[in-house]
């Protein structure tokens, strides 16, 4: 792939790939910028092997995601949480930032498993079909199917 | 909240990302600086790609040249007179029954290496 072709890719992608990892994160933007950041500059290095196999679209949040788990063993992950705790202690007026319109289900989705919050945001935030999330997540067909049923499930109960 | 409200909530709720002109502009930055290294790892996969059409092929040619070889000069090989020969066909026939174990193990062990080189390898992004 060359490099114009890559950075119009990734001109195309970087909002969608951005809003994924916002979700990931819950809503803590700088973190998610950053991980986007490493995610596309491993793509680029990598991009001489891309033949092609997958969408690059679905190449692209692999990466994404494998950086966000990285980065959730490296870092402790109360760096993230926190960030929603105080969210959700911060008294929300209408005037409130926008962000903080989130902060309930920032909240919720913090307390789902990785991999339910992974399928939960694919699908919901992102609008990508089961098989391209199992294609990210590189999971079985019927593991998304059940991640996502559970993330629904405790999303409800969680909501309520 | 039932099944739909849920989706419909979520839906509804996909988080905004800001817009932020320095994105791009970081991100062509850091790409700038890790040229260097984006370039010596093509020159590796290039190599590692060229070694291994080469060895498909010098395995073709020699194979093919060893068929040959096998059918147009046969040996009949006096296997009464080789002893190391029938030795080795002996310790075969005898130990035949735990042959299957050596041979589980080399896949099993081809199989783990090639899981975990799946990961960097060619067709699959780094992690």
């Amino acid at each position: 792939m060359t490099e114009e072709r890559f950075i119009h890719y990734m001109k195309t992608e970087q909002e969608s790939l951005r809003r994924f990892l916002l979700g990931l994160c819950q809503g803590n933007a700088d973190m998610a910028d950053d991980i986007a950041q490493e995610a596309l500059v491993r793509a680029y290095v990598a991009s001489g092997t891309f033949m092609g196999l997958a969408k690059f679209r679905t190449w692209l949040f692999r990466i994404a995601y494998n950086c966000y788990i990285d980065r959730l063993r490296t870092k402790d992950h109360t760096s993230i949480s926190t960030a929603s705790d105080e969210a959700l202690s911060i008294p929300g007026t209408y005037d409130a930032d926008e962000s903080f319109r989130y902060q309930q289900l920032y909240f919720a989705l913090d307390k789902l498993s990785e991999k339910e919050k992974a399928c939960v945001v694919l699908h919901y935030f992102e609008d990508r079909s089961l098989k391209e999330i199992s294609s990210i997540l590189q999971i079985p067909l019927g593991t998304v199917k059940y991640h996502l049923s559970m993330g629904r499930q405790h999303l409800k109960q969680l909501l309520q | 909240m039932n099944q739909q409200n849920i989706e419909k909530y979520l839906r509804e709720h996909k988080p905004l990302v800001k817009d932020n002109p320095y994105f791009i502009l970081e991100v062509q930055s850091k790409m700038r600086k890790v040229k260097g290294i984006k370039v010596e790892v093509d020159r590796q996969n290039k190599k590692t790609r060229i070694a291994l059409i080469s060895t498909l092929f010098i395995g073709l040619i020699v194979g093919t040249f060893c068929m040959v070889l096998v059918y147009f000069h046969p040996i009949h090989l006096d296997i009464e007179q080789n002893k190391i020969l029938l030795q080795a066909i002996q310790f075969l026939e005898n130990y035949k029954s735990y042959l299957p174990i050596p041979i589980a193990l080399c896949a099993i062990v081809l199989g783990i290496f090639f899981s975990r080189e799946k990961q960097d390898g060619f067709f699959f992004p780094l992690r």
